[in-house]
């Protein structure tokens, strides 16, 4: 059954010469994704592609210029107010940089326990920040509650950034390179990470990345954006084995792999 | 074999309010002349701070406290620093990590080349050739001498620091990152062009990064830095099929790639390069799933594989690898 649906979505930015002066360049265009319940979903592209601008749309930082975003039933994409809220609840993102994303004046319980008061949490919330703690696995949670942001590593900074995001219990998670910034040792375990939140937590997760050896390890299902437009979706197994677009084969000839020795004459 | 660069026992640290700490531990490497060399190492590891010490620009608060670093039969750290100044994009140059931010924003790409020639006194109509050579080596047209760098985009200002560097023909190009922040497609196309390029004018290269995949991919030698030192250094076939240090073996393992299972063996913890200066052990001990009482004991010294050029340390080799399951 799918949860998240995009249909026919286009997203226009006007770049402004001057005043009177200006044109509009297509971020996406036309654009029709689906994502299914407890799904791990790829989406693949190089700069530019409007991979970025696809997670921002979904959890509405950004309008659609035309198109529908449905959640469930209901188009979500005009939502306001409480209506708005209440759909960001159920749909958190986690960005790229992990430097940038904590604030550097508060302490990881601070940061987790922001989104518990936003949305009137009932329990007790100290539980329950442990709770998340240990579901990211930050162990144990006492050890990291007083830490701030430049006391942990960058992914372990990354891991309360998830912490955070799971705080409103979304049915989707939506990460946008949530990896690239970290060294390789610590990346396997942040994507192993999404895997066991998956699993556990029976959510839904965007992957949203440049680079498709992650996505090959991870993911369900692929689709690869080029220009703004899905040139190719599918199995991520079946994509990766049998590319059919050209953009989708230079891309896996350029996912960076030790054991490939570049040759020149 | 002729050596490219050796670098001799250096030692170097950085003031902190509570004192002084090391960052890079004795170390020594002897690198061959024209052939690609890549350092990998995590952050914190003292792979950038390597790289500014053998170019001798590491300024204080970073102190180099020992060591000697020769090329060409000089000691660079030991040149005065009007003639550093004269070698420097002549004979060994340095591309730092970000270098494509540093571009002037108000002056042409043209001019910026210019600066560059008058800084060591060549006339710009002489070199007009070399400008236009090194251009078409970076692949890029002539035409973006007349650009501002805010016109181009990430890839191709970063083509243009690379060919700013090679216009005066070094002997010895030092890179830090050179393609982090690139996009994959051009990060690709760029490591293409640089061992075009390499192979081209026989210079020595060496290549420092964070990212083993790209290094392995361009490298013909590798060293792997921790905590300051180089755990194995090698061929890059020896490193990548017969590693002798658990850091690069695991390091290696835990690199997704494409069409290859999932790695269920034995893992390297994630936590982050701690330095322990109080340490008499292995640095790596804390990480390592194949250590012992005796990794506690003794630092291990550089050992070299029978019969080449692989060098390790690792008290255990090769037991460990017999522990792998």
């Amino acid at each position: 059954m799918s949860l998240l649906k995009i249909e026919n979505l286009t997203k226009e930015f006007t770049v402004r010469k001057s005043v009177t002066k200006g044109h509009t360049i297509k971020a996406l265009d036309n654009v029709n994704i689906e994502l299914k319940e407890r799904e791990l979903l790829g989406i693949v592209g190089a700069s530019g592609s409007g991979k970025s601008t696809m997670a921002r749309l979904m959890v509405l930082l950004y309008r659609p210029t035309s198109g529908k975003i449905i959640f469930g039933e209901n188009d979500v994409s005009k939502y306001k107010r409480s209506k708005l809220k209440n759909y960001r609840r159920n749909i958190q993102m986690v960005f790229q940089d992990p430097y940038a994303s904590l604030d550097p004046f508060h302490n990881v319980e601070w940061h987790i326990k922001r989104p518990l008061i936003v949305n009137h949490y009932k329990g007790n919330i100290n539980d329950r920040i442990a709770e998340l703690l240990t579901q990211v696995k930050l162990d144990p949670p006492s050890q990291f509650l007083t830490k701030f942001p430049h006391q942990i590593s960058g992914g372990q900074r990354q891991r309360v950034y998830m912490a955070r995001a799971l705080a409103t219990e979304p049915k989707i998670l939506v990460a946008d390179e949530p990896v690239s910034m970290l060294d390789v040792s610590l990346r396997i375990e942040i994507l192993e990470l999404l895997l066991s939140l998956r699993d556990s937590l029976g959510i839904s997760i965007v992957y949203i990345t440049h680079d498709l050896s992650t996505v090959s390890m991870i993911t369900d299902r692929i689709y690869v954006l080029n220009k703004g437009q899905v040139v190719e979706s599918g199995n991520t197994k079946d994509v990766i084995e049998n590319p059919v677009d050209e953009y989708t084969r230079r891309l896996i000839n350029a996912a960076p792999d030790p054991f490939k020795k570049i040759e020149v004459e | 074999m002729a050596e490219g660069l050796v670098v001799e026992n250096l030692t170097v640290g950085y003031h902190w309010e509570n004192g002084f700490s090391k960052i890079i531990n004795d170390l020594s490497l002897s690198i061959e002349k024209g052939i690609i060399f890549g350092i990998a190492g995590e952050s914190g590891s003292g792979k950038s701070t390597f790289a500014q010490s053998i170019y001798n620009s590491l300024s204080y608060p970073g102190e180099i406290i020992s060591g000697k670093v020769y090329f060409e039969g000089k000691d660079l750290l030991k040149t005065p620093k009007n003639e550093l100044r004269r070698i420097r994009a002549v004979d060994i140059t340095f591309i730092p990590q970000a270098a494509m931010n540093a571009l002037n924003p108000v002056k042409r790409i043209g001019d910026q080349f210019n600066d560059v020639l008058e800084a060591h006194g060549k006339s710009s109509a002489e070199y007009e050739q070399n400008v236009m050579e090194v251009l078409k080596m970076v692949r890029l047209p002539p035409d973006i001498l007349h650009n501002y760098p805010h016109e181009l985009s990430g890839g191709m200002r970063q083509r243009t620091v690379i060919a700013m560097a090679l216009v005066l023909s070094p002997k010895l190009v030092i890179l830090d990152e050179p393609t982090t922040g690139l996009d994959v497609l051009v990060e690709h196309d760029i490591l293409i062009d640089l061992k075009k390029i390499q192979r081209k004018r026989g210079f020595t290269m060496i290549m420092i990064t964070h990212d083993l995949s790209i290094l392995y991919e361009i490298s013909d030698q590798i060293g792997m830095m921790y905590a300051g030192e180089l755990t194995e250094y090698g061929e890059r076939e020896e490193m990548i099929n017969s590693s002798a240090h658990p850091y690069n073996y695991l390091l290696l393992k835990s690199i997704p790639r494409i069409g290859v299972k999932r790695y269920s063996g034995i893992r390297l913890a994630g936590n982050p390069t701690n330095y322990d200066e109080n340490s008499k052990g292995c640095q790596f001990i804390s990480r390592c799933p194949y250590r012992t009482y005796e990794c506690e004991l003794a630092h291990p010294d550089m050992n070299i594989v029978s019969g080449g050029n692989h060098h390790y340390r690792c008290l255990r080799y090769p037991q460990w690898k017999t522990d792998e399951k």
